[in-house]
């Protein structure tokens, strides 16, 4: 579904990624692990096509993204959660999620929202609410939601656990497991490796801008190497 | 006596508005500003101006409006594409200064097409006259204050209902989040400047029928004015833009009828700092978190 090769990106001069492979099947989970400053967010936003600066290969169902704007990767079925949430604090919740589905016109809107309604009840009462309003847990199921809005195939994932309570946490990787049981495939994002690797296929560990170890899920949570990126490594350039 | 004050002070104040909301959506969406925004403003004018006398006084009333939005949306759209659009990540001190040539450049332009004098308006805009309550209207100032109230309460309407105005809230709150929900947000910048500027030209020509008054420096004092309204207002809110342009206008003119002429500008701009200073994000305004 999605084939990466060598891709490189660039903040400036500086270069974040230093070449970077790897693939994800139609309806498979992946997770890109690793520690502080790998390069895990670059390599989502070099995907769906935020940062200008890229070179490479990015296959994505047979066609190359390379030239794409996020609003070419929407429309091909593409969508990310980023790092962060990036909601909209002060449009109403219901907004948020019509924007998710902006860059997917002609799939009904209302089907969609009564779907994510359905999903997140929480979201449905709270549909004239400013998005700020809500809780941290609550504005990362908006940003999940509203990226869902679009209809998408494969669901980019950054860090959706960050700051979260632990039994918010629980809830967005039993969220993640749905999302992937309905037949969307996931990139997930995460420096909470075990549970990430918990509930992966397989997983690629970034260090630096690289692939420095890849594997099956299982294999990877086994490998004492990839338990040191998740007892807090800096990643000071010199890989784990 | 106060309420022909008032209604003095709502034309005012909706003249305004027509260039402080264009402030507020150009300021909210790239935080930058523009200082061309009165040479647009000004051309708008004089495009209504030239459309005026190419038709029979009828028809030329409904010829003058769109000529002056459409001549001033260019402008603006021109501003876009050369002023801001290759200077996006910048320094935003670059569209600044070329702005501030633009206008210089515009109105070197205008006194060379139109002359250094005053024209004014090619005839008499005669619609009439009522008095109601001591106040005396005219037709001419009920038709301006009626077609900016309108225009604002239009364009209130279509950033608060449709799609565009939700893809430019989006915009205006986060460009690359926008751009994550596959929004075009060149596209939404360029529209914003060219409703921006369309209401600056409509302004424009609607401020040389009031006064009966067109020249090169027309856009000068009004647009410095429409931009502290905006900024009493909260700059880049829309609604506050508003407020603060109807706040500037009826305190000028109270200070016309109760005052004195000469101290109009002293006094509402001292006014105006003295907001400011009470509140800095303006009178609708909130204090922003620096967005990374
Ligand atoms: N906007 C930016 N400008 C310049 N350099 C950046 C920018 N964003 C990231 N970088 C640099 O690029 C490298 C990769 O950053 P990236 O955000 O992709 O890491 P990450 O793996 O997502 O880290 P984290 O776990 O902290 O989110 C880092 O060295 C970082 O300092
Ligand atoms: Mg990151």
């Amino acid at each position: 579904m999605l084939r990466v090769k060598d891709l490189r990106a660039w903040y400036g001069n500086l270069p974040a990624l230093r070449g970077i492979d790897f693939h994800l099947e139609e309806g498979e989970l992946v997770t890109l692990i690793g520690s502080n400053g790998a390069g895990k967010s670059t390599t989502l936003k070099s995907l769906i096509g935020l940062l200008p600066g890229r070179s490479g290969e990015i296959e994505y169902l047979g066609e190359s993204l390379l030239g794409c704007t996020p609003a070419g990767a929407l429309a091909r079925g593409m969508a990310m959660v980023p790092e962060g949430r990036w909601i909209f604090p002060d449009l109403t919740v219901e907004e948020n999620l019509r924007l998710g589905a902006f860059g997917r016109r002609g799939h009904p809107l209302a089907v969609a929202l009564e779907r994510e309604f359905a999903r997140f009840p929480v979201l449905g009462e709270r549909r004239r609410q400013k998005g700020g309003t809500l809780s941290g847990g609550e504005q990362q199921m908006l940003a999940i939601s509203r990226a869902l809005m679009s209809n998408p195939r494969l669901l980019l994932l950054d860090e959706p656990s960050l700051g979260l309570a632990p039994l918010m946490v629980e809830k967005v990787f039993a969220l993640i497991r749905d999302i992937r049981k309905g037949g969307i495939a996931v990139l997930l994002v995460e420096q909470n490796s075990a549970q990430a690797l918990a509930v992966a296929d397989r997983g690629y560990v970034l260090s630096s801008g690289r692939v420095i170890i890849s594997g099956p899920a299982a294999d990877l949570l086994r490998d004492p190497r990839v338990g040191r990126v998740y007892l807090g490594y800096q990643d000071f350039g010199g890989g784990i | 006596m106060l309420a022909q004050q008032l209604f003095n002070g709502l034309i005012l104040g909706g003249l305004y508005a027509l260039l402080a909301v264009g402030f507020s959506l150009i300021v909210g969406i790239l935080k930058m500003i523009t200082f061309a925004h009165g040479e647009v403003f000004m051309a708008g004018a004089f495009a209504g101006l030239a459309a005026l006398g190419l038709f029979s006084p009828g028809v030329a009333l409904a010829a003058a409006l769109p000529a002056a939005a459409g001549g001033a949306a260019i402008l603006g759209a021109v501003t876009e594409l050369v002023a801001f659009r290759p200077f996006r990540r910048g320094p935003e001190m670059t569209p600044a200064l070329i702005t501030i040539g633009f206008s210089i450049i515009l109105q070197a332009l205008a006194l060379m097409l139109a002359g250094a004098d005053t024209k004014p308006f090619p005839f008499n805009p005669d619609f009439g006259r009522w008095t109601a309550g001591g106040v005396v209207f005219s037709g001419l100032e009920l038709g301006i204050a009626g077609l900016a109230l309108a225009i604002l309460a239009g364009l209130g309407l279509v950033i608060a209902r449709t799609d565009w105005g939700l893809a430019l809230r989006a915009t205006a709150a986060h460009f690359q989040a926008a751009q994550l929900m596959g929004i075009n947000t060149d596209r939404v910048v360029l529209s914003a400047f060219v409703l921006a500027s369309g209401m600056a030209g409509i302004g424009g020509i609607l401020f040389g029928a009031h006064y009966g008054a067109f020249y090169p420096l027309m856009g000068v004092v009004i647009s410095m004015k429409a931009l502290a309204a905006a900024t009493l207002g909260g700059i880049g809110n829309v609604g506050g833009a508003v407020v603060g342009a109807l706040l500037l206008g009826l305190i000028e003119s109270l200070v016309v009828g109760y005052v004195s002429a000469n101290y109009r500008d002293v006094i509402a701009f001292s006014i105006l700092i003295l907001v400011i200073l009470i509140r800095p994000a303006g009178i609708l305004g909130r204090r922003e978190e620096e967005k990374v």
